[in-house]
């Protein structure tokens, strides 16, 4: 037996990895203001950025085949690197206002992006464990990180233990399924599976995968598993929502769009019925409660859970174009997402109120720019032309037309027709509500930054969202080789 | 003893400990039963790879120990918290956010 040890397969988590030794030593020497740190971590994410889109179209599988880096990989890299990118801009100010001494807020956003990282690179189940276990315990604290919050501590307590059940389940169907086949790669299972045929319909084998499809649905709340959705959304400071909201669950579909496409289609048919139950239900509470919420924070929550089911519509048709349209997805609502996070962490005031639905009356007036970003990242959200959103509706639910799943397109239109009235309701209140006196401070570069970045993205994959669909299509055609 | 009877044992270990998590309203409990579920896992892992004459599963527990301790670390450290702004540590005091 011999060791690959290839380290040009994991370029980008050394990168980041190098800058979180770097951050973490600046912070323990540098004083009470943490932006220095936060500096560093955006030149960092820059050049992992920057090695990911320099690595593009390399396929390199190594570490005795535990780790690749193809297409799929670094899309989703830059996917979550995005997000941070923008995450990191929006917090300089805001982590200096919240905590005098709160450089590990950037340590945290590092370490879960390696995480990531190494969650949509693994092609071994085990490595997937790792990769989402690193990015959740690193969330887990970042939720809780205005720690004088009640709520923020309670929603990072049940993420906690809503997590570490997810992780049980995935754990235990992994055990399952080495229990059977005796490996944990992704291809050999892959192989095993498409030559012994009978495997497909053991009992055993059905229950781990039923097991990793329960743990993954609670990480990336799908509707029965999404109860530790809102409150951890509410509870955890306005830029971490938006990181969680769009990296986390960029990552973890990643992982599941990868262990679909390698190892699932063999089981094809099962499969395919519980995700689409699971989508259905999903576009239908989410939207159903986000109606009822008058905090804006919680009703993003439940939209980002209905988004969720519209990923999982690309997932269920199942081609190559359903699974691109999935990953295009992802990244115009992480766009969409860290940009309207982005603004309400501008509203959030230093005790963690100002993110109810009539903190947002009368915006217009005082900040008729950042209102008219905020409108275009709703309508996004919401699928209207020409943005981001709306491209990204229209492929899944062309692909899922194509494989002869209309019915469910038909409901996942309806539900979003519903969703066009809550997220009609902040640009209404925004343009035609008297605001009740709001102490006016002035837009922090940082977040006008942030801001900004996302609404180029959210524009730019609405009206020239080609380019874009064919890195996706290459990223999935490198998977499937 | 044979592989079955290790199979279900870990089983059973498991479902005691998603009951343990589901009904039991004392966070430390909770935080019990969940290490219960992962170390189901490990039986199961370890009598696995007995029975598979691969290496691999005992190499994974060890893996699965790890993962266990820092969620662990980070509950205990949550838990201290909780318990020094609400004075308990019931999953019923936790009910400020809701629907």
């Amino acid at each position: 037996m011999h060791f690959d040890l290839n380290y040009s397969a994991i370029l980008p988590q050394i990168i980041i990895g190098v800058t979180l030794f770097i951050s973490a030593t600046i912070d323990a020497f540098s004083s009470a203001r943490k932006w220095p740190v936060g500096i560093i971590t955006l030149f960092g994410i820059g050049a992992g950025i920057s090695s990911a889109v320099y690595l593009w179209g390399s396929n390199i599988v190594s570490f005795s085949q535990m780790v690749s880096l193809d297409e799929f990989s670094l899309l989703l890299f830059i996917t979550v690197m995005i997000a941070g990118f923008i995450t990191v801009l929006v917090s300089l100010k805001y982590v200096d206002d919240m905590e005098p001494d709160g450089g590990h807020f950037y340590l945290l956003l590092l370490s879960s992006l390696l995480g990531m990282m190494f969650l949509v690179s693994a092609t071994n189940l085990i490595v997937i464990v790792l990769g989402l276990e690193l990015m959740s315990l690193s969330i887990y604290p970042l939720v809780g990180f205005t720690r004088d919050r009640q709520i923020s501590l309670e929603g990072a307590m049940k993420y906690l233990i809503l997590g570490a059940i997810a992780t049980a389940f995935l754990l235990y169907g992994i055990a399952l399924i080495y229990s059977v086949l005796g490996t944990t790669n992704l291809y050999t299972i892959a192989r095993i599976l498409s030559t012994a045929q009978h495997m497909t319909g053991n009992l055993v084998m059905m229950a781990g995968v039923a097991f990793i499809l329960i743990g993954f649905s609670f990480k990336v709340a799908l509707v029965p598993f999404h109860a530790w959705t809102p409150d951890a959304y509410q509870g955890a400071p306005a830029p971490i929502t938006g990181f969680m909201a769009a990296a986390v669950k960029a990552a973890s579909f990643g992982a599941i769009i990868k262990v679909v496409i390698i190892v699932l289609q063999s089981f094809h048919v099962p499969v395919a019925e519980a995700l689409w139950w699971l989508s259905a239900v999903t576009m239908f509470t989410g939207n159903i409660i986000a109606v009822m919420q008058k905090n804006v924070k919680r009703m993003l929550a439940y939209s980002s859970i209905a988004h969720a089911g519209y990923v999982v519509v690309g997932l269920v048709s199942g081609t190559a174009f359903g699974m691109s349209s999935a990953v295009f997805y992802l990244l115009s609502y992480t766009f969409t997402i860290t940009g309207s996070f982005a603004i309400i962490t501008y509203l959030e005031k230093n005790d963690g109120t100002g993110s109810e639905l009539s903190d947002f009356s009368g915006l217009a007036k005082e900040h008729p720019i950042l209102s008219l970003i905020m409108a275009v990242f709703m309508l996004s959200l919401a699928g209207i032309p020409p943005t981001a959103g709306f491209m990204a509706k229209l492929y899944v639910f062309s692909a899922a037309i194509k494989s002869g799943y209309i019915g469910l397109a038909i409901f996942g239109i309806l539900t979003s027709v519903i969703s066009l009235y809550y997220y009609l309701r902040i640009v209404y209140a925004m343009y035609f509500e008297e605001s009740e006196g709001r102490t006016d401070t002035p837009v922090p570069a940082g977040i006008a930054a942030g801001v900004f970045i996302a609404l180029w993205g959210v524009i730019q994959l609405g009206i020239l969202p080609s380019d874009i669909m064919n890195f996706a299509m290459q990223s999935i055609q490198s998977l499937i080789h | 003893m044979s592989y079955q009877l290790l199979v279900i044992l870990s089983f059973v270990l498991f479902v005691i400990g998603m009951i343990g998590v589901a009904m039991r309203r004392n966070i430390i409990i909770v935080l019990i039963s969940l290490e219960l579920m992962l170390n189901a896992v490990n039986i199961l892992f370890v009598s696995a790879s007995k029975y598979m004459h691969t290496l691999d599963g005992q190499m994974f527990v060890i893996m699965v120990i790890t993962i266990a301790a820092a969620e662990t670390a980070i509950a205990l450290a949550l838990v201290v918290k909780v318990f020094k702004t609400v004075g308990m540590v019931k999953i019923d005091d936790l009910k400020k956010l809701k629907w």
